[in-house]
């Protein structure tokens, strides 16, 4: 039997709590969510049944058949070589063109939108040209792409082209081994190839490819004619010539994948005519063919064109022609008028809503299986999931209406019935927001999926406005253009649409671990507990430090170096991704690159600079206890706590108790938060906007965590907090540590709300609610009241656990019968049975928040 | 400072074409960054964390507690 | 010796094809593992020699 929540006296009422569907207080607690999963069609079910899941954990791919494919480093060397003395950009564009041209296209039975990016639908492909070192790691694994001699030799060749061999150079080693070392600060995408970026779908679903190409053309002839018209004026117009190449390459590009679209096409018809029996499934793949006849080259018309022609552009923007993580769009603006011609109109590829659903779950799945050959510790840092895929909904539109509509719905009913940890969801939260709506919403999150996580979405509109003051070219977003954003990743808004939206990870992106910045802060700049070197600057013996604020100043010097250092390398990396990685294609779909006939690499007309603070709870609970223990009530001195924590508290009992026991955040504190607040502001975010990155505009911090909480933890020595060396960090951005909010809900909210959101460009909080009040018949009631409060306090973010104690530890005991048990980690979700014990330890020591009379109260909840 | 006195790394040790090298011992990992070095875990605290140490040369250092084998999934971070 | 033109994995290329060429087809296998059915279809010119090629089936 289902626990039910105890009944509570409200008011001068007793409220009972019976579960909202009544036949689940038959199914036990251990085993909840092994009965939620509702696959919409026959089809989504065969297709989740047979995923080729790409998880990974501890750096290692789950399962056994995943393999890294030889065929894109192949071709791309080859393309590379072909190439050499050709401007770089057309380099660029012919290389991608040998790709698709000579690549293996791939189709599987049942899917209804098609293509892949490696050899087999097992493998993943590799990406020599951004960093030697995360090749080097799958050549020497048992993943390593076959004949291992000839990867190893092409490894070699661009250990001299690379862009991490580019950008080593302008640092010293010092510096570079502190970058890779991953414990003050997360290593520079030149070094690993992470890289994240925002499609402009819009061009390619509105105007399809050949309308790209005709314009380029234009922009060519027209360049021509003004090159060759009398009285030459060199300032003026021999700019036009590198616009050219850059026209070209878009030109080129652009119609290798028109070609590779196609071969897609030709596949389907083939095996339709060739291989299947089945008659539907005839008729399926000719209509496939049809559609990859069609899309991308022509604009996109009904609901199953706009799905497949998205699919072909996130595949060639992250996975082919260079590696991206993020499923970054705002899904339902982009798809509504397909949704509206399909569904309701009714005009071209008719369907219903439950049609749409299936495809959306197909969406899923398809996205579940996608490869990412991704560096090693990007497989560790988001344990038991394959990797950031996030896409956004809701919110408003352009104009200031609610942007909820029916396809937003299907999305969220496709998320809630097939039970997939990829694709997360965001959900922009808007007072105009509908409720029927946020219902959906609310039924993903109390089945425990982990998402989608909210954003409030005036303060993240007015941030890109913020944002857009800054602009390069004096053409940031306008009102409506700030309107339109998404997550890049898990947490960092920026901009969607036709043209200025994020291209790559030097714009933003990438940690700072505020944790061990305090840790190597009080041993003069040296990191004794993990890598026995000076980690930082010498900032001083704190023995001798006499104030408090001594210890202060001393963090924030520690701190800045890491900031600087971190955006430098960034970057350094655009520097050298202007000149050799050009995107041609993707420069093709953006109106800004097309027009001004610039790579999108370049092009930056909405900055949107970020750094991810990871630990900084640990370290703000740490200057708390400090501060109380040490400098305002004098219990220790300085030189015992460097001892203590040495010893890692071991012969230190008392004293390691009181620190532990000295104020936390997330209990509405008056000792601690105004010095967390401070340490936001002054410090993570203080320091941060004073560094101006490549596009002109201050960094900002977005605080979370993915798994690096662990990571860095483990990493980390003991910390004043009452922390033991190796334990974990706090879980993400601005969430209370694990098991110290103690004061409930709405203490939390009161604490976060303090940190003005407005100097922050993001940051994660994550709760733990009580499945008994959440399933209960109050459970929305009770939610949407929460929700309505955390909106009204101007906090940025909030994301929600709904899984039960009893139900993981279950899935601990036997891991094969809980295969559909999600949680969420932090920016992701995740199969908690594919998360190491003590990353599963980590999620159920979060304090699992229930709401008495008191929250209920400041809530406002009726009954 | 006497944090230096105090490094928890000094029972790893740089032996040049050492057979039981930290990369074949159970406890190494590569780095996730850069696979020439690597990271020790074989150290947990006492409620089950695992505290990690760097090694700065993977193929070259060794330490008393060498062990031959791999470590499951479930026992990493 | 026999060539990729009397595989019978081996389809020709339309000569409306965006990637058409003289005597360029695709070779199209069809692959079965523990998860499913999946096609593959990489080009190839009709002269290839078939020898190092595992995948030959002669044309009926």
């Amino acid at each position: 039997m289902a626990t039910r929540h105890e009944s509570i006296q409200y008011k001068g009422k007793v409220i009972e709590f019976p579960y909202d569907n009544q036949a689940e207080e038959l199914i036990p607690d251990e085993e909840l969510h092994e009965h939620l999963a509702k696959p919409t069609t026959d089809r989504t079910k065969r297709l989740k049944d047979r995923c080729r899941w790409k998880h990974a954990t501890a750096g290692e791919f789950v399962e056994e058949s995943v393999r890294a494919g030889i065929e894109r480093m192949r071709l791309l060397t080859e393309g590379h070589k072909n190439s050499e003395g050709k401007p770089e950009v057309l380099r660029r564009a012919m290389i991608l063109a040998n790709i698709l041209n000579k690549g293996t296209v791939v189709l599987q039975e049942d899917e209804i939108i098609v293509g892949y990016h490696a050899e087999s639908p097992n493998w993943v492909p590799l990406y020599p040209e951004l960093s030697y070192m995360a090749v080097q790691d799958y050549i020497q694994s048992r993943y390593a792409p076959q004949p291992v001699e000839e990867a190893k030799e092409i490894n070699e060749y661009w250990k001299k082209h690379s862009l991490q061999a580019k950008c080593e150079t302008y640092f010293e080693p010092i510096d570079l081994l502190r970058m890779y070392q991953v414990s003050t600060m997360e290593a520079p995408p030149f070094a690993t190839g992470y890289n994240s970026m925002i499609p402009p779908y819009e061009t390619v679903l509105e105007d399809g490819l050949l309308k790209r190409i005709e314009l380029a053309e234009q922009h060519i002839k027209k360049a021509k004619e003004e090159l060759s018209a009398p009285y030459w004026n060199a300032p003026e117009r021999l700019d036009l010539v590198p616009k050219i190449d850059n026209w070209n390459a878009m030109i080129i590009a652009d119609k290798a994948v028109i070609a590779w679209a196609r071969r897609h096409a030709r596949l389907c018809k083939i095996v339709a005519e060739n291989f299947e029996t089945d008659p539907k499934r005839k008729e399926e793949l000719l209509m496939l063919s049809d559609i990859c006849q069609r899309v991308p080259a022509e604009p996109a018309v009904g609901l199953r064109d706009a799905m497949q022609s998205k699919w072909f552009t996130y595949l060639i923007c992250h996975a082919i022609d260079r590696y991206a993580s993020g499923y970054a769009h705002k899904a339902d603006k982009l798809l509504w008028p397909y949704y509206q011609t399909s569904i309701i109109e009714k005009s071209f590829q008719p369907m219903t809503h439950e049609d749409a659903v299936e495809l959306f779950e197909c969406e899923r799945l398809k996205i579940s299986e996608h490869g990412a050959g991704k560096s090693r510790g990007y497989r560790e840092i988001f344990p038991g999931s394959n990797d950031l895929f996030i896409f956004t909904l809701g919110g408003i539109n352009r104009d200031g209406s609610d942007g909820c509509n029916d396809c937003t719905d299907a999305i969220l009913e496709a998320a809630r019935n097939i039970r997939t940890t990829e694709p997360s969801i965001v959900f922009r939260w808007n007072p105009k927001g509908r409720l029927k709506t946020k219902r959906l919403v609310f039924e993903c999150i109390r089945d425990g999926l982990g998402y989608p996580s909210i954003k409030h979405d005036t303060l993240n509109t007015a941030q890109m406005l913020y944002y857009s003051q800054f602009s390069k070219n004096n053409n940031g977003a306008t009102i409506e253009e700030a309107r339109d954003w998404a997550n890049v990743l898990c947490m960092s808004p920026g901009l969607v649409g036709r043209r200025k939206s994020q291209k790559t990870r030097n714009e933003g992106g990438g940690a700072i671990f505020p944790a061990k910045i305090l840790e190597i802060t009080l041993n003069n700049g040296f990191d004794w507990s993990y890598s026995d070197m000076q980690l930082g600057l010498e900032t001083g013996d704190p023995r001798k430090f006499k104030t408090f604020e001594d210890l202060w100043e001393a963090f924030r010097k520690q701190y800045q170096y890491c900031m600087s250092l971190s955006i430098r390398a960034k970057d350094i990396a655009r520097y050298w991704e202007i000149r050799t990685l050009q995107m041609p294609f993707t420069s093709s779909i953006d109106d800004g690159c097309m027009e001004l006939g610039m790579d999108c690499m370049e092009l930056s007309e909405q900055p949107n600079g970020w750094q991810n603070p990871i630990t900084s709870v640990v370290a703000a609970n740490s200057l708390v206890a400090i501060k109380k223990l040490i400098y305002d009530e004098k219990k220790y001195t300085m030189e015992q706590l460097v001892e203590a924590l040495h010893a890692n508290w071991e012969g230190f009992e008392q004293m390691h108790q009181d620190f532990k026991d000295a104020p936390k955040w997330g209990n509405d504190d008056e000792y601690a938060d105004p010095i967390i607040k401070r340490f936001y502001e002054d410090i993570l975010s203080g320091e941060m906007v004073k560094i101006t990155n490549y596009s002109g505009g201050p960094v900002m911090p977005v605080g979370q965590a993915v798994g690096l909480y662990m990571e860095i933890g483990s990493r980390t020595g003991p910390t004043p907090d009452g922390r033991f060396g190796g334990e974990a960090a706090d879980d993400g951005g601005i969430s209370p540590y694990m098991g110290t909010d103690k004061k409930g809900p709405t203490a939390v909210l009161r604490s976060v709300s303090k940190v003005d959101s407005g100097t922050q460009k993001a940051n994660l909080l994550n709760q733990r609610l009580s499945v008994p009040i959440m399933r209960s018949v109050h459970g929305f009631k009770i939610w949407l009241a929460y929700m309505n409060t955390w909106c009204d306090l101007n906090i940025d973010h909030v994301q929600f656990n709904v899984v039960s104690t009893e139900e993981m530890k279950a899935a601990q005991r036997e891991p094969e019968k809980h295969q559909d048990l999600i949680v969420r980690v932090s920016g992701f979700s995740a199969r908690f049975v594919d998360i190491s014990t003590f990353g599963q330890n980590c999620i159920i020591a979060r304090n699992e928040q229930d709401f008495g009379p008191a929250d209920l109260e400041y809530l406002g909840v009726e009954f | 400072m006497q944090a230096k006195a105090k490094s928890r790394s000094l029972d790893i040790r740089i032996q040049p074409g050492i057979s039981q090298s930290c990369q074949k011992c159970k406890w190494g990992i590569e780095d996730p960054t850069d696979p020439a070095r690597g990271q020790c875990i074989g150290s947990r605290t006492k409620i089950g964390s695992i505290w990690k140490r760097m090694i700065h040369d993977y193929y070259n250092s060794t330490c008393e507690k060498f062990e031959e084998g791999e470590v499951s999934f479930r026992d990493h971070v | 010796m026999a060539t990729c033109a009397q595989c019978r994995s081996f389809f020709l290329i339309p000569e409306d094809a965006d990637d058409f060429e003289q005597g360029k087809g695709d070779c199209v296998r069809q692959e079965q593992d523990e998860k499913g059915k999946y096609w593959l279809s990489k080009p190839i010119m009709s002269h290839t020699l078939t020898d190092t090629c595992p995948h030959y089936k002669g044309k009926n």
